[in-house]
């Protein structure tokens, strides 16, 4: 219980608190956009630039790599939006093909670095922590960026909220509205290559996706309204990322990521069998109609 | 080397072969959640018998692929998430489990998430047995009865799972065991994937499932020859990236991945319906149209008997609203094909020309507006 009062697990709960209220909020939007596992995409696709910034720049600063990220993320997502567009492959298989492309790229890249002279001073964790997040190496400047982040997710959706309502439930409406669909569609994309990039170091590459979808799965057995939904998401995703953090402080050996998703499955499971409109309730009202 | 790439090339053949399949009913991603969640069957069936290189291994992580496509097939039947947040929402969970294990129970021990993650291909030379006097890696055998099996799966039923693939419910009318076939297409799935696992990884596996088929799907929709492409593609990428990686000192694996992308991306443009093509085919198209209304133009005028003003050479650019050059290109093919000719600096009809004028006229269905 000591370390709850360490400055620097403060840090950590201050940081994965900022990112659990712009992960659900853009994770929400691309739910019922019906793109969850384009973070799955983005995610593995950072590791290439995150990698060759470190190279190019040597620096383990947190803006200069969540630069990094996001434009590999972006190249990424630009790549299978053109595929995905100018060809007969599906978004699953763009998907597929990019995110593993990417990923290997990165792959190459750190595989390069280990061997050469020029970068004795990598730290061979980097990998691990990159693909499992580690929590407790977050720093202040982390949490500078992630609370800028967390603030333009939430500038944006209360500026654009009921544009944002229109367009994820009723797309041809708001076409006929003449809602400017190509901008929200662009910072839509752009706001979650942010949020990917810049939770990748608390929730690692592989799990972010998983981030992004669970608050917004789970709210969906308490509530069908957005604004509450949201609550409750960003409600599961602080609890899950204080749980996940705590444990992964207190067991070195223990990834943050992981611990993390754990609870939110586990939260997740309780909601669809608890919840509003989880499984007893169903049920309940199955057995009441006969 | 050549022990590495008899083995990569064994197993890209085995997962080109499944692929075609996975990426033609959009279950690339479910075959991403495969390959991550075997890792929770492989844990948990290490914690039974400490032997990775164990039998039980295989079946404990082949089942979880199985649990896997069950839970998340049952999960978006029953309507709660759709299928994709399925996809999302399961396998995380079972690898975040997985990890967790790892990292309490098999630290230090046989487990090393890296080598889960990304594979250790370079060292199959060193786990052999004697076979015929030669001294041949486990992965060999291992790949090549995947391939084997596979294969034969995919031959011997061949007509079956393309008709409970592609239309299930003729295919129950005729009494195919649609679910029987989809079942074992799964346990294969998780199989290979499971196999692939300590050659290259649990994230890259996912690069040789798909990517060649992918790419060989720009190609053709005929499924024989999908199939013959997709593993024509996954040989082309493993001898580049073998030789390269190797080269450069890189990992292995990423290179496959890396290179299959980038085939796929020059596929994209050069293939029928590519970028490339396109521009190619619009150009062409161009060429075409100009070049007959530059042969109409002419023959109006001689019909019409202005030619000695109209077509001379300086006049005509004053007719189309096309800048000098393209005047030139075009009136210089057109006397290569001999259709047009230049006399006292005027352009005319050769007698090719004047039967491609009526050619086009009818092409055009213009002889009602121009005479001929």
């Amino acid at each position: 219980m000591e370390i709850l009062k360490t400055y620097s697990f403060q840090i950590v709960l201050l940081g994965t608190f900022l990112l659990s209220i712009s992960s659900p909020i853009i994770g929400t939007i691309n739910l019922y956009k019906g793109q969850s596992l384009i973070g799955d995409a983005i995610g593995h696709s950072t590791f290439f630039g995150t990698v060759l910034f470190f190279m190019l720049f040597n620096t383990r600063n947190p803006l200069m790599l969540l630069i990094g990220a996001s434009l590999s993320g972006f190249i990424s997502y630009t790549l299978i939006q053109l595929s995905e567009k100018s060809s007969r492959v599906k978004l699953d298989a763009n998907l597929a093909i990019f995110l593993t492309g990417f990923f290997g790229l990165g792959l190459v890249l750190k595989s390069y670095i280990q061997g050469n002279s020029n970068y004795q001073n990598a730290s061979q964790s980097g990998l691990e922590t990159f693909i499992f997040g580690q929590t407790s190496y977050m720093l202040k400047d982390d949490v500078t960026v992630l609370f800028i982040i967390a603030s333009l997710v939430l500038l944006f959706y209360i500026a654009f909220k009921k544009h944002i309502m229109m367009y994820i439930f009723d797309k041809d409406y708001s076409i006929a509205r003449n809602l400017n669909i190509n901008l929200l569609e662009v910072l839509i994309s752009i706001l979650t290559i942010i949020v990917v990039s810049s939770g990748i170091k608390s929730v690692g590459a592989i799990l972010i996706s998983s981030f992004l979808i669970l608050p917004a799965v789970s709210s969906r057995f308490f509530t069908r309204r957005l604004d509450a939904s949201l609550i409750i998401a960003i409600l599961n995703a602080s609890i899950s990322s204080f749980v996940g953090s705590y444990f992964s402080s207190m067991y070195r050996g223990l990834s943050t990521g992981p611990t993390i998703i754990v609870v939110m499955g586990v939260i997740t499971l309780l909601a669809s069998i608890f919840g509003r409109y989880g499984a007893i309730k169903n049920y309940l009202i199955r057995k009441g109609a006969k | 080397m050549v022990e590495v790439f008899i083995v990569l090339v064994l197993l890209s053949i085995s997962t080109s072969v499944l692929g075609n399949f996975l990426v033609l009913k959009n279950m690339s991603m479910l075959a991403d959640a495969i390959a991550h969640s075997v890792l929770l069957g492989i844990v948990l069936a290490l914690f039974i018998k400490e032997d990775p290189e164990s039998n039980l291994v295989l079946i404990g992580a082949s089942l979880f692929g199985v649990i896997t496509v069950l839970v998340i097939n049952y999960i978006s039947r029953k309507r709660i998430i759709k299928n994709d947040d399925a996809i999302g929402v399961v396998f995380p969970i079972f690898f975040s489990i997985a990890i967790i294990l790892i990292n309490i129970n098999f630290r230090n021990a046989h487990v090393d998430t890296e080598a889960i993650l990304m594979g250790e291909v370079l060292f199959v030379s060193l786990n052999s047995v004697k076979l015929l006097g030669l001294n041949i890696p486990i992965a060999v055998i291992r790949t090549l009865a995947l391939l084997i099996v596979n294969l034969t799966f995919v031959i011997s039923f061949y007509n079956n799972i393309k008709l409970s693939f592609f239309d299930e419910e003729f295919s129950k009318l005729k009494g195919i065991k649609t679910g029987l076939i989809s079942l074992i297409f799964v346990i294969l799935t998780s199989v290979t994937t499971v196999i692939s696992f300590e050659i290259v990884g649990s994230i890259l596996v996912l690069s040789l499932f798909v990517t060649p088929s992918a790419t060989a799907s720009l190609y053709t929709r005929k499924l024989k020859e999908l199939i013959l492409l997709s593993i024509g593609f996954s040989i082309l990428t493993t001898s580049i990236s073998i030789p390269l990686a190797f080269k450069l000192n890189v990992s292995i694996s990423g290179m496959i991945a890396f290179i299959g992308m980038i085939i796929f991306l020059i596929s994209l443009l050069i293939n029928k319906n590519g970028v490339i093509s396109k521009i190619i085919s619009n150009r062409e198209l161009r060429k075409k149209v100009n070049g007959d209304i530059f042969l109409l133009h002419i023959h109006n005028h001689i019909k019409d008997k202005t030619n000695n003003i109209e077509n001379k050479i300086k006049e005509v650019p004053n007719h189309f609203n096309w800048d000098i050059i393209e005047i030139e290109k075009t009136a210089n093919s057109l006397i290569k094909r001999n259709l047009i000719e230049i006399i006292s600096d005027e352009y005319t009809l050769t007698n090719e020309g004047r039967k491609e004028v009526s050619k086009l006229l009818k092409e055009y269905k213009l002889s009602f507006i121009l005479k001929e």
